[in-house]
């Protein structure tokens, strides 16, 4: 190194696309380029041939793939069906939702005869866009549960005198999506979720659900735009859809929009730079908030029409975790009308991280014993996990926590359904 | 602030415009100002210590250029001494001074087991909380260049918002390039005007830049901190795979940082020193020095190796100055003795250069061999071998950890596990984005090439699309605007500073 003096060669890394070299002095003139019309043309010519490359880049890379979600007006926001999605924020994996809109292998709303359907609800842990979908808890547990009831068709049954009742095929949906609150997995199980007329409901209850369920009403302008629930004076559960209808300009389908969503990588990475920046950037986010309310000040959307503010429900600050727990209550309710039962499984706390969520555990225990559903907290069988996998990426699970939420759920969807079979095989007898 | 941050692209834009919209008097002391806002955005109390360090060696330029011309050269060079001391003490002072702790309460530890005092290795090194400010490496080598130069002969800066601007120059305040201020100088006296074509190629420097920083540097990172994160059970696979990253990610993040400090200079009509110039293309260690870090190495030159007595002396003498100035320049680094190993590596990797080149020579079969092809590829992947082996002591933790590391490379027992650093490689963008800046960097030499010797077949094609290039606006502004839409889509989800901030 120090030996010689260092020499320039031509080809300096460091100088850009053009011929001059950047070491070079530069004439102190402006080129001459081609004329405005020209231009004019030009860019006509290369703005569809760059889009085209682009759009080619980015397929091939897996690049502006991430945005799967559109606005919705009644939850907030729902999958786009059929989007095609890459995620590399945490994890990896790369599919398409179904048609529906679900993380899950294509399903018919009608249930097939001789089929016992398990709907899983829940925010980004359950939806697990982290792995592929083979690694998914609900996919491994489907599998598993499958295999077992193939292989020991209900002990009881084959042991008794009915031999040719055949086991049941399990089904598990997933119909988890990211982001989503209590308030909004209720609405999009009654909306949704009972088409599917499954036996089993089965929510994932994560740390901060609570949170996003209920809304202070001083905040409406800072909220996510998404369906909010909140207890009036009589201690009923109530719909408040202040903020949705506040948005409603934004939830609003536009068919362009909606389009480049769907198909545009070029969007999805303009989408998927927003998103990312409003995480991370205090600035950018600031500049944003000021150019919204500019905007929306001089369009004059996006806020309630007179009508509205008269059905404006008043309420004050609510206790959000009792908006959970009568939201918990709805569930099951919903549950046994559509002739289901309701399992409600917990996020595996695995340390004092969040001393609200650890509080919470033992209450929706106790909510379950007292109305009647079945509570299961993971936290105990990730504890005692000896396998090699890593349980966790930064939040969500990674490969050896789908393993174990699934054993959990084949477990217990196994019990439920020897449970029937021995509650429906006198009943069989009898009708012999 | 970081260069790939969102706040630097409102920051440079908004610096750029005042600057061409001020009168050109108010110029200096406006970038002054901005220099100082993107330094102490990050810590605003540092800002105090880089103008106390401005204004000292405003001073002992000025004292030692005063008694020289006083014919008082003893008290010149002893304002010198003192001058370089001092930027030293402070460099020394925020990055060593923990390492230093650590190393003596060691060796009093290691001495009390050995005079079995029971009081001496109960002695624990207090943690001093110090945090290094960024730059100060940089900043400090400038000054001593400025100092050691003036006392050399050269002119000082007189006016001090000169000298301030000197220092404190947002584009290459943090990681540099290091500086010489003669060069400087020269281009604040002249107050440079607007130039499209400077304003056009600082545009592309910065898009480059970025490319190579967020879309591949911060990738490789991630495959680098993984297996870094996970050294005891590396696959041989993923070894090889995390070397290779560190090896690419520090010369994408680095050269990356220096091409958008570089692109900013330019933007606002100045130019600052290359730093690197194909490194991966050396063909030994000695031209990897030539290519690598290229302000840094002539200053290691200028300032050490040829005041340790050079190559004067003999071969020894010149052996033991480069083995000198290399540990030492590995110190530079980082505090770690594992990086004045790592310079270590280096300086017997140049002796070993030096006496091979020299034996080559001597050799009748080896002098026919040189010219060909063979030979120089076989340089090629020996230098990127040896610097990139030489790399894992530069980004491990500890000398044993690299150690544990270079066991894993060689353990071709785990050949048939590929391991999550090769997961992870599969599915990030590199397969894709690697290629392609290969690709782009490829035909961008060679076409540089090509438009330089007209009586090559392809040299008239490629002179028009270079002529059509730079004639249409449109094309340039539809290549900017896809290529920053690149670097956005395939920008990972968190802000990664650059490496060499921590040095």
């Amino acid at each position: 190194m120090p030996e010689a003096p260092i020499t320039k060669t031509e080809d300096v890394d460091n100088s850009n696309g053009s011929n001059t070299a950047a070491n070079k002095p530069v004439p102190n003139k402006i080129e001459r380029g081609h004329s405005a019309p020209i231009t004019a043309l030009e860019l006509l010519l290369f703005a569809p041939i760059a889009v085209l490359i682009l759009e080619g880049f980015f397929t091939i890379a897996g690049v502006g793939e991430q945005n799967f979600m559109k606005p919705d007006l009644e939850l907030g926001s729902i999958h786009i069906p059929g989007k095609l999605v890459t995620w590399r924020l945490e994890g990896y994996s790369r599919e398409s939702f179904s048609k529906a809109g679900w993380r899950d292998v294509e399903r018919t709303v009608e249930k097939p005869a001789n089929t016992y359907r398990v709907a899983l609800i829940g925010d980004s842990a359950t939806e697990s866009l982290q792995v592929p979908l083979e690694q998914v808890w609900a996919t491994i547990a489907e599998k598993q549960i499958n295999q077992d009831l193939a292989a020991a068709p209900n002990a009881a049954v084959t042991k008794s005198a009915q031999p040719n009742i055949k086991p049941p095929h399990v089904e598990v949906i997933n119909f988890g999506v990211s982001g989503y609150s209590t308030s909004q997995e209720l609405l999009l199980l009654q909306k949704e979720v009972v088409k599917y007329k499954p036996d089993l409901i089965v929510v994932l209850y994560s740390r901060g659900d609570s949170d996003e369920s209920s809304v202070d009403p001083a905040k409406y302008a800072t909220a996510e735009p998404r369906p909010y629930f909140y207890l009036d004076q009589n201690n009923q559960l109530q719909l408040d859809r202040t903020v949705l209808l506040a948005n409603k300009a934004k939830l609003q389908s536009n068919p362009i929009l909606e389009f480049l969503r769907a198909h545009s990588r070029i969007y999805g990475v303009f989408d998927q730079t927003n998103f990312q920046l409003n995480l991370t950037d205090k600035f950018y986010v600031k500049l944003r908030r000021i150019y919204t309310q500019i905007t929306e000040k001089l369009s004059g959307t996006n806020t309630l029409s007179a009508a509205e503010k008269a059905e404006q429900p008043q309420y004050p600050k609510q206790d959000s975790f009792k908006v959970t727990q009568a939201l918990m209550t709805q569930i099951q309710n919903t549950a046994k009308a559509n002739g289901a039962r309701f399992l409600l499984l917990t996020f595996p706390d695995m340390g004092n991280i969040d001393p609200v969520f650890t509080a919470q555990l033992p209450a929706l225990a106790k909510q379950g014993q007292t109305e009647g559903f079945d509570v299961l907290e993971l936290s105990q069988p990730f504890r005692d996990y000896k396998g090699n996998e890593q349980l966790f990426y930064q939040v969500h699970f990674a490969s050896g926590g789908h393993k174990v939420a699934a054993q959990v759920l084949s477990q217990y969807v196994e019990k439920l359904i020897s449970e029937q079979q021995h509650s429906t095989e006198p009943k069989a007898e009898q009708s012999k | 602030m970081l260069f790939n941050s969102f706040s630097y692209l409102i920051f440079l834009p908004a610096v750029f415009i005042l600057y061409w919209l001020s009168p050109a008097k108010y110029r200096k002391i406006l970038l002054l100002a901005a220099s100082y806002f993107f330094y102490m955005s990050w810590k605003a109390e540092y800002g105090l210590l880089m103008f106390m360090l401005t204004l000292i060696n405003y001073g002992f330029g000025w004292l030692i250029d005063k008694y020289k011309s006083e014919d008082k050269a003893g008290i010149a060079k002893n304002i010198l001494v003192f001058g370089i001391i001092s930027n030293l003490v402070c460099l020394c002072f925020y990055k060593y001074a923990n390492l230093l702790l650590e190393t003596v309460f060691s060796a009093l530890h290691i001495s009390g087991k050995f005079l079995h005092v029971s009081a001496m290795e109960s002695w624990s090194s207090p943690a001093l909380n110090i945090i290094l400010p960024l730059g100060i490496s940089f900043f400090t080598f400038e000054f001593i260049h400025y100092i050691v130069d003036v006392h050399r002969g050269s002119k000082p800066i007189k006016n001090f918002i000169d000298f301030a601007l000197f220092a404190s120059f947002f584009p290459s305040q943090i990681s540099g390039p290091i500086k010489r201020f003669q060069d400087f100088y020269k281009q604040m006296l002249e107050a440079p005007a607007f130039q499209h074509s400077q304003f056009r190629e600082g545009i592309f420097l910065i898009l480059q830049g970025l490319f190579k920083k967020v879309v591949l540097g911060d990738h490789l990172g991630m495959l680098c901190n993984l297996g870094y994160s996970q050294v005891g059970s590396l696959s041989v696979s993923d070894a090889w795979i995390s070397m290779s990253a560190f090896y690419f990610q520090v010369f994408f993040d680095f050269s990356g940082y220096t091409d958008i400090g570089r692109g900013s200079a330019m933007l606002l009509g100045y130019k600052v020193p290359e730093n690197f110039n194909l490194p991966y293309l050396s063909v030994s260690p000695t031209e990897f020095w030539r290519r690598w870090h290229i302000s840094l190495s002539t200053w290691l030159r200028d300032y050490l190796f040829i005041p340790l007595g050079g190559s004067r002396g003999g071969e020894w003498l010149l052996c033991r100055n480069l083995f000198i100035t290399m540990a030492l320049g590995g110190l530079w680094h980082g505090a770690g003795w594992h990086f004045m190993v790592w310079g270590g590596i280096h300086g017997i990797g140049l002796i070993v250069a030096r006496k091979w080149a020299a034996f080559c020579q001597s050799n009748a079969t080896l002098t026919l061999w040189r010219p060909s092809a063979t030979w120089h590829w076989s340089g090629i992947v020996y230098t990127i071998l040896f610097v990139s082996l030489s790399h894992v002591v530069f980004r491990s933790t500890s000398v044993a950890e690299a150690g544990v590391f270079y066991q894993r490379l060689f353990n071709f027992s785990t050949l048939s596990q590929p391991g999550a650093v090769t997961a992870a490689y599969l599915t990030s963008t590199l397969f894709v984005t690697l290629p392609l800046y290969s690709l782009y960097s490829f035909i961008r030499h060679k076409s540089i090439k090509l438009s330089k010797n007209p009586s090559a077949a392809l040299s008239k094609p490629v002179v028009a699309i270079q002529n059509y290039w730079n004639k249409s606006i449109a094309l340039r502004l539809v290549t900017c605007v896809a290529t920053a839409w690149i670097i956005a889509g395939c920008a990972p989800s968190q802000l990664i500073p650059f490496f060499y901030f921590q040095f």
